[in-house]
């Protein structure tokens, strides 16, 4: 009883908004249910039929469609796909925003301006950049091989080429991924304390050093999380090979989403299958994300409270002694 | 901080170091922004020109035409409202209820509330690929009740309504709104709502202004929706239009003219916010 009375005030005082903070809560509720975890779950449940759409969902068929996968070369061939754009991607786009960032962190003046030189090539909407550089690529009057012409170099296919087209494919990487990640890096590096270099200055470390073993290993925490994102990204490749070659040339840039895709469309309305790919994309996905947020929760939170709690506070203050 | 000491930068070995550096900062512009040259470069080239084995950067006899031409072709302008449509709306429910709901989380806390968190925070791992064909079926007969929403806007509307991100950042940023201010305005006698018109949002400006510029942005570029959801060329986003020159007879100043005019509205959003745009972007690395 007396329990009771004296919980009873305190809750009532803490939870004097419990109904209304369920109502505000309501429609993301229901738009998180209905267009998030309904669809993933829809694919799971259709991946076990033969999909009739005008029947929805069709005949069930157990895991035939998981079957078929397992025997398919052509998904096969996409997962090969994938892992080589993610290796070629490693190579070619991963490291060059973090080298970028560490040049750009050592700029005194003008870092802005060639912040915004760096970044500003970044903004523009990947889709047209793709495109653009399939203009490129193009081996009768493209710029590519003016160029390798004017080297008196011989003209390449490029993009028809498959040993060529997945290089070719990830260099508009290094233009667009590279500004939006190279910023990332340089808050990152900003944030390292100035002693810690002036330490190794003192203890007579060199520039590279310092480079090497001061700056890299503060940002080591983004950097994983950024290639667990590019883990991520390269298994989730549809955009780029869509526009770009729509899996050719021969089947050497087929991904894993876009065959999914092709299964569903292009009048072959094989849902079910269609389904069975992409459900097993999202759970490798769904390991690497969970993966991902773990890595990067700690990082990103603190970054953001540090940073708005101060500008919220001098903004309460200001706000109060205006009143 | 930087690794270059400032100290260090009065020796002859830290200014090499130094001028090596900007030296080659200076020569990565000119390639970064090269592309775009190219394109803009294409826009005032003659179809004959824009195909010659020796190209040129500056086009020889400017052609002006090529605007009005594609414009009328392929009716861009509908192209672009209809993207605006969805950006706008979009902006409007997403950040709604994202609002709605972050403010909750963060200060009426409702009991149990902890967990709905995670509710949200958990959709940032189904990525949009694998979600985009149920979408469709879901769509195709809207909850069982006969309604088909493809090549309905409606569709994408409420599929971009779910963004963990936002709630994620406004929670964060809402967390750290002093809890005493908000106290005196309930005394004052203010409702949930009154104290969110009144106090929050202007206090969040920044972070709502991060929220709805990134909002933009993920609409504008995306592709695989508007592809799957709106097949009908009168629906067609910016984004599917430039996909859709691809399999059909346009020409390559055409083309050129298409990917300029999709550039232009972003780049011009970013001219005017460019500090929410970065700062959004160092918030959290992570979009999606």
């Amino acid at each position: 009883m007396t329990h009771a009375s004296a919980a009873g005030p305190r809750r009532k005082k803490r939870g004097g908004f419990g109904l209304i903070g369920w109502v505000f809560l309501l429609p993301a509720l229901i738009s998180f249910t209905l267009f998030k975890y309904y669809p993933i779950l829809l694919g799971v449940f259709v991946s076990f039929f033969k999909v009739d759409i005008v029947r929805m969902p069709g005949t069930f068929v157990g895991l035939a469609n998981y079957a078929r996968a397992f025997t398919d070369h052509f998904f096969a061939t996409a997962i090969k796909n994938n892992i080589e754009f993610l290796l070629i991607g490693l190579v070619m786009t991963f490291w060059t925003p973090i080298l970028l960032a560490t040049l750009i962190n050592e700029v005194r003046r003008g870092k802005t301006i060639l912040r915004t030189m760096y970044y500003i090539p970044a903004i523009a909407p990947g889709i047209a950049m793709m495109v653009l550089w399939k203009f490129i690529w193009q081996p009768d009057y493209g710029l590519a091989n003016f160029i390798m012409r004017t080297l008196g170099l011989k003209d390449q296919l490029w993009l028809n080429d498959a040993r060529l087209v997945k290089w070719c494919m990830s260099v508009p990487g290094l233009v667009m991924g590279g500004g939006m990640n190279m910023l990332i890096y340089l808050a990152a590096l900003q944030d390292i304390p100035e002693e810690q270099h002036e330490s190794a200055l003192i203890d007579g470390a060199g520039f590279i050093k310092r480079v090497t073993r001061i700056s890299l290993p503060q940002i080591m925490p983004i950097v994983t999380t950024m290639l667990v994102l590019a883990v991520i990204s390269s298994f989730n490749a549809f955009d780029n090979v869509m526009i770009m070659t729509n899996g050719g040339p021969s089947g050497a840039t087929e991904t894993i989403i876009l065959y999914s895709f092709k299964q569903a469309y292009f009048g072959n309305n094989d849902y079910g299958y269609a389904l069975a790919l992409s459900t097993m994309t999202f759970l490798i996905i769904f390991a690497l994300t969970a993966l991902q947020m773990s890595l990067d929760r700690d990082w990103s939170v603190e970054r953001m409270k540090r940073d708005e709690k101060r500008r919220v506070r001098e903004t309460a203050r200001a706000a109060r002694i205006g009143r | 901080m930087a690794a270059l000491h400032p100290i260090e930068r009065k020796t002859m070995k830290g200014r090499v170091t130094y001028w090596v550096i900007i030296a080659v900062l200076c020569v990565g512009v000119p390639i970064q922004i090269f592309p775009y040259l190219w394109m803009l470069s294409g826009v005032f080239k003659s179809n004959r020109e824009i195909m010659r084995a020796v190209p040129t950067l500056i086009p020889k006899t400017p052609v002006f035409n090529n605007i009005p031409e594609t414009f009328a072709k392929y009716n861009l302008m509908q192209n672009f409202w209809n993207t605006m449509i969805l950006c706008g709306g979009t902006i409007l429910i997403q950040c709604s209820i994202s609002i709605l709901a972050a403010y909750s989380l963060a200060k009426l806390k409702p009991r149990g509330s902890r967990f709905v968190l995670l509710f949200f925070l958990g959709t940032m791992m189904i990525n949009e690929q694998a979600i985009a064909i149920p979408s469709y079926l879901m769509f195709n007969n809207f909850l069982g009740t006969g309604l088909n929403l493809i090549n309905n806007f409606w569709s994408l509307l409420l599929a971009f309504s779910a963004w963990g991100w936002s709630i994620f950042l406004l929670k964060g940023f809402f967390d750290g709104l002093p809890g005493d201010l908000l106290e005196s305005a309930r005394i004052d006698g203010a409702g949930p709502m009154g104290i969110l018109l009144r106090i929050v949002m202007p206090l969040s400006k920044p972070v709502l202004a991060v929220i709805v510029l990134n909002t933009f942005m993920a609409v504008y570029n995306q592709f695989m929706f508007p592809l799957i959801l709106l097949p009908d060329s009168n629906k067609y986003t910016i984004m599917i239009r430039i996909y859709a020159t691809q399999k059909g007879s346009a020409t390559w100043t055409n083309v050129m003219v298409l990917l300029s005019f999709a550039t232009l509205p972003v780049l011009l959003v970013y001219l005017f916010a460019q500090r929410y745009i970065v700062q959004g972007i160092s918030m959290t690395g992570l979009k999606g």
